[in-house]
């Protein structure tokens, strides 16, 4: 693995798994640390296919855990997790700011193959999230989708959607102010890209950021309008153009 | 005789905590439903479900809280629950009218109780989320954690379905037969609570969050959230 340097001015790292995909036995950690004031942009080659397992203890894993020094800036830019029929997969993930650290961070999650046919057929995928910022928690998410046991398409779930993303945008140490205002413009955005095919919202955090979520009937709906959240919310965060990490899209 | 009297103080004090007429705020506040009933995915017909799942996520992640503030006994362990949950909601509408709500609730308690650790819990300076702040009241006058969480469960739901009530054809009479019927649902939920600790909980609502993102841009708005 080697960096390439982006023209937004970060370097671009591209993490890989040589098994193309995650086998219901595999444990996976990953540690990344941005040093002060460094730039980094980081991205998957490809989706992370989480395969069948074979037994109801046989859960696949992968943690995450994400430092950013003062100053430090990080784009987190995976791309989306499918699960296969019959997978079991853990997921977890640690962010940690420094003092004045940036980091934008999406996540994407496919209901399935759905090109074969299968919609909601995976066995469980449980993920727990933790943002942190001058050592207090500013977001935690942790939940299980079950939808063999429980329906995923409920309405305080999924409703009629399938598909769904978060994109974080943080900085430490800018004020509640900041943010509100940084909501309120990343709204109108979000307005614009909502239709029936896809909602967006963006909300403050609790403090140092916002974080904009989204529902899709297609993947292609989410992507486009993650696409466009990013590129407008890192020109707002650091007044520099977006740029795709350098793979095919 | 006087455990009588006790039980039924304890009761009494319990009903008057819980009734969702307490003016804490509560019927400014849809937690997100205005939105789902404006983008037209929430309809009178699909209510009841909405909140037995309600109760399955949200009522499961928020009883916790509750419970585990019923049987505190160091304010500092009850404010890092108070700035976990702040964590926990995303979504900033839904995360305020919950700490607005809790802090009249726990100054609404401590004023006319005069128990010295609701008084001092309410001088804090951090966000006070309802859930935590039900807890440590139902807890001070002597409610045991799983009556504690049935009952803000259900003071909980009677204001969401009260907010049903304005913003869809559901009247009075559909709405208690709703309520009646979700008290299996209160009851697992508050049992779940006791057996599980906050930082297990897992809670799946995109949606809802999402409703309450996007309730600042409505067009017009009965709701503060």
């Amino acid at each position: 693995m080697r960096g390439f340097e982006s023209p937004s001015g970060e370097l671009l790292a591209h993490v890989h798994n040589v098994s193309g995909g995650v086998l219901d036995t595999d444990s996976l950690d990953c540690r990344i640390d941005v040093a002060a004031s460094a730039q980094a942009q980081v991205t998957s080659t490809g989706a992370t296919r989480v395969y069948r397992s074979r037994t109801a203890e046989r859960v696949a894993s992968q943690r995450a855990a994400l430092t950013i020094g003062e100053n430090g800036y990080l784009e987190y830019l995976p791309d989306p997790v499918i699960p296969f029929a019959g997978s079991r997969f853990d997921q977890s993930m640690r962010v940690e700011l420094g003092r004045g650290a940036s980091l934008i961070l999406w996540d994407r999650i496919a209901p399935g193959r759905e090109a074969s046919g299968e919609l909601f057929r995976y066995e469980s995928l449980a993920s727990a999230f933790e943002l942190v910022a001058e050592a207090e928690p500013i977001a935690i998410e942790r939940w299980t989708i079950a939808p063999l046991l429980r329906g995923v398409d409920a309405l305080p779930r999924l409703g009629r959607f399938r598909y769904f993303g978060s994109c974080y945008v943080c900085r430490a140490g800018e004020p509640a102010a900041y943010w509100r205002t940084f909501e309120s413009e990343m709204q109108q955005i979000a307005g614009r890209l909502s239709g029936p095919e896809v909602l967006w919202g963006i909300t403050s955090l609790r403090a140092h950021g916002i974080v904009a979520r989204g529902v899709a009937t297609t993947g292609r709906s989410l992507n486009d309008g993650l696409l466009e959240i990013w590129k407008a919310a890192k020109w707002h965060l650091c007044g520099r153009v977006a740029t795709l990490p350098r793979k095919v899209h | 005789m006087k455990a009588v009297d006790d039980n039924l103080t304890t009761l009494l004090r319990l009903q008057q905590f819980a009734d969702s007429a307490l003016p804490i705020g509560g019927a400014a506040h849809s937690f997100g439903l205005e939105s789902l009933v404006d983008s037209g995915l929430l309809d009178a017909g699909g209510i009841e479900s909405f909140f037995l799942d309600y109760l399955e996520e949200t009522g499961v992640l928020e009883a916790p809280y509750c419970t585990a503030s019923s049987e505190i006994t160091s304010l500092d362990r009850w404010l890092a629950l108070n700035v976990e949950l702040s964590a926990r909601k995303l979504s900033r509408e839904s995360r305020d009218a919950s700490a607005s709500m809790g802090r009249r609730f726990l100054e609404l308690a401590g004023r006319v109780s005069e128990i010295p650790l609701l008084v001092s819990a309410s001088e804090q300076g951090t966000q006070l989320h309802l859930a935590p702040c039900f807890g440590l009241v139902a807890g001070a006058i002597g409610v045991a954690p799983e009556p504690a969480s049935a009952a803000f469960l259900q003071q909980s739901l009677t204001t969401l379905v009260s907010c049903c009530q304005r913003l869809l054809p559901l009247g009075q009479t559909r709405a208690h037969e709703i309520l009646w019927r979700l008290k299996p649902a209160i009851i697992c939920a508050a049992r779940h609570a006791v057996e599980t600790p906050p930082e297990h909980l897992s809670c799946f609502t995109p949606l809802l969050d999402l409703a309450s993102a996007r309730h600042p841009t409505l067009q017009t708005r009965l709701f503060i959230s």
